[in-house]
């Protein structure tokens, strides 16, 4: 069996793409192991593929705007919040997002929070009137949600993609 | 004395099984209760002849003495077959394996002569065309026209509740009268693509012949009721006769499985026209495509052995379909400057691994040749893999991976098409998130966004709009088009 580096679907010996995800799965793991899940089934989900953690550690981490195609870096920190500005406001955000439409996408003023650490990086949603959603599906608020490369958030209408970029 | 091998299109080591199945088969086409074409009648009884020699174990040996050594001809084919894998593992579970199938002329595209055309173009002509959508047929059919050969037939037929011929099959029409009539054309009733088809199928025959490209462009914006079956029907007939079928949906409202199984059965497939603007770039290239067929009416008889279940057959090209199989498969044609190409996969099971070879596929692919009077000999088609203890290391090929990585897009909105239509509203919208993210990181920004809008519809109003599921379905099948990959780099 070989297991799908991005969301773990066991696929039978020598497919060469996810048939859930739909991710290429790498030549390497197309050698046959045997994945033992008793005892360590919590571990194998949190686990985190090899070349995220390197993307951390070398890589950038960046946020494309869907609508136009904009890029915001993500440098120099660890937390972001997310949201736009209005008059009279006293904490900005760090990512304003007030020149992308916020305000017509039902963006709140303080929507999300993106936070990175040496293995990974998540995204919490600070109780926004219209939501915060990964790929659809809709998180939680004030819980944290750990983020891959390539996934869709949504903050109400207004949707960006979550980019790590390896710097080899 | 006629080559009884050739007339029957066996190999000269062909087993009885063999014999009887091609005399079947080809006395079925001949049989004069059928066929009035004159000759035929004369090819029937050389046919029985035939097998009446080749059947008797004794009278064969006897006729193969009297043959001349077999030519080693070259076969104007080349095939290549590319694998996913070096070889297959000795494993006591299921395996895949991926193996794409080319065959291309061996001639260079200029060293071949464009054969002459015979095509009707079968036109829609109901309400819903009225408008932008006739203006830009006629337009197009004008141009089309323009560019004929001398040696090309075309032949106009419109259609609604009734069939018109508007320009007859024939050599002689003048290009002005042809406009003309074209020009009148008024759209009105409602939409009968039986009528059209019977129509169309009648003019071809008229010039129905081996040298020439036969075939039915069909164009239409709207559904056909209750004639399916019937539709469906003329296909395999018009597939016997040699008869292309293709077909171009104008709009959102046109019935797109419908279409394509009509159009598979002849080995084409059909396409999406979104905006009326298109309607010319697309029949220009549909005519375009006819121009340059090098073979046609090529198909391929498959036999796999108990134990590998063949899961997915798919043409990339030309014409890039999910092709439904039986023993036989209608592929259609080769171009001049472009190969056939047809992804398999394969499931194997464990029983297969035991030897130290595993045969996977053994096929026949015949065809014809337009530009070459001579009865073309068939291929042997066999696709296998060495079986090792240890999977090999090596990098599956980039041809293959590059097609399957498209393919795979394709796949994906299939399955959440179909997931959708059982109601599994949540799975569909969660792969179509995923397929959104492949495609913008293959670059395919508006496409995914399609992609993103449909995910959501289904989540609020569980429900893939129509235009938006043909988006998805001819948007990813064109990615594997060569056409559009150098259009984008």
């Amino acid at each position: 069996m070989i297991m799908c580096p991005s969301c773990q679907h066991q696929e039978v010996e020598g497919a060469l793409f996810c048939s859930d995800c739909g991710a290429q799965l790498h030549s390497d793991s197309l050698v046959t192991h045997n994945i033992h899940t008793n005892g360590i089934k919590s571990d194998v989900l949190n686990a985190i593929p090899q070349g995220q953690k390197n993307a951390l550690a070398t890589g950038s981490l960046s946020l494309q705007l869907l609508e136009g195609g904009h890029l915001l870096p993500l440098a120099d920190r660890n937390e972001f919040t997310m949201g736009r500005v209005s008059d009279g406001q006293t904490i900005m955000p760090d990512i304003d997002l007030t020149p992308y439409q916020a305000y017509e996408n039902g963006v709140s003023r303080l929507h999300a929070v993106l936070k990175k650490n040496s293995s990974r990086v998540i995204i919490m949603d600070l109780g926004s009137s219209n939501g915060t959603y990964v790929n659809g599906v809709r998180l939680k608020p004030e819980n944290e949600y750990p983020l891959s490369h390539g996934n869709i958030i949504s903050l109400g209408k207004l949707k960006i993609q979550f980019l790590m970029q390896i710097t080899e | 004395m006629p080559d009884y091998y050739a007339l029957l299109g066996i190999f000269r080591d062909a087993t009885e099984e063999e014999i009887k199945r091609a005399y079947f088969e080809a006395a079925q086409r001949l049989h004069p209760d059928k066929n009035e074409a004159p000759g035929e009648t004369e090819i029937f009884l050389d046919v029985q002849q035939a097998y009446d020699t080749l059947s008797n174990s004794e009278k064969r040996a006897k006729y193969d003495k009297t043959l001349s050594p077999e030519e080693q001809t070259l076969s104007p084919v080349l095939q290549r077959i590319f694998y996913s894998r070096e070889s297959l593992v000795r494993l006591g579970e299921t395996q895949l394996i991926y193996a794409l199938l080319e065959w291309k002329a061996r001639e260079k595209d200029d060293e071949v002569v464009s054969p002459p055309l015979n095509i009707c173009l079968v036109l829609d002509n109901s309400t819903s065309m009225k408008g932008q959508n006739i203006e830009m047929v006629k337009a197009a059919a004008i141009h089309l026209i323009r560019s004929l050969r001398p040696q090309d037939i075309l032949s106009v037929v419109t259609f609604s509740d009734r069939a018109d011929v508007i320009i007859p099959a024939s050599l002689q029409v003048g290009p002005r009268r042809m406009e003309t009539k074209i020009r009148m054309l008024i759209p009105s009733g409602g939409t009968e693509i039986l009528q059209g088809l019977l129509a169309g199928l009648n003019e071809v025959r008229r010039n129905l012949a081996p040298e020439r490209v036969n075939h039915i462009v069909l164009l239409t914006d709207g559904q056909t009721y209750g004639d399916e079956e019937e539709c469906l029907a003329l296909a395999n007939e018009a597939e016997s006769l040699g008869i292309g079928i293709s077909g171009l949906g104008v709009g959102k409202d046109w019935n797109d499985e419908f279409l394509d199984e009509l159009t598979e059965k002849t080995g084409s497939s059909s396409r999406y026209i979104a905006e009326p603007q298109e309607i010319r770039t697309f029949l220009e290239e549909k005519f375009r495509q006819l121009a340059k067929v090098f073979a046609e009416n090529v198909t391929l008889e498959i036999q796999t052995p108990p134990q590998v279940e063949l899961s997915y057959i798919f043409r990339l090209q030309p014409n890039a379909a999910h092709l439904n199989f039986e023993k036989k498969i209608q592929l259609g044609m080769i171009l001049r400057d472009q190969p056939l190409g047809l992804l398999l996969e394969f499931q194997v099971h464990p029983d297969v691994v035991l030897n130290d070879e595993a045969e996977l596929l053994t096929g026949i692919l015949k065809f014809e040749i337009p530009s070459q009077s001579s009865i073309s000999q068939p291929m042997r088609v066999r696709v296998s893999r060495q079986v090792t203890d240890v999977a090999s290391l090596q990098p599956p090929s980039p041809t293959l991976v590059h097609a399957l990585a498209n393919l795979n897009l394709y796949r994906m909105q299939e399955t959440a098409q179909e997931e959708a239509a059982v109601g599994k509203y949540n799975e569909a919208s969660r792969r179509l998130q995923h397929l959104a993210t492949h495609l913008l990181s293959h670059g395919e920004r508006s496409m995914a966004k399609t992609v993103l809008l449909e995910a959501e519809n289904l989540q609020k109003e569980q429900n893939i709009s129509e235009e938006g599921r043909k988006n998805m379905k001819y948007g990813t099948r064109a990615l594997l088009l060569p056409a559009e990959k150098g259009k984008k780099s």
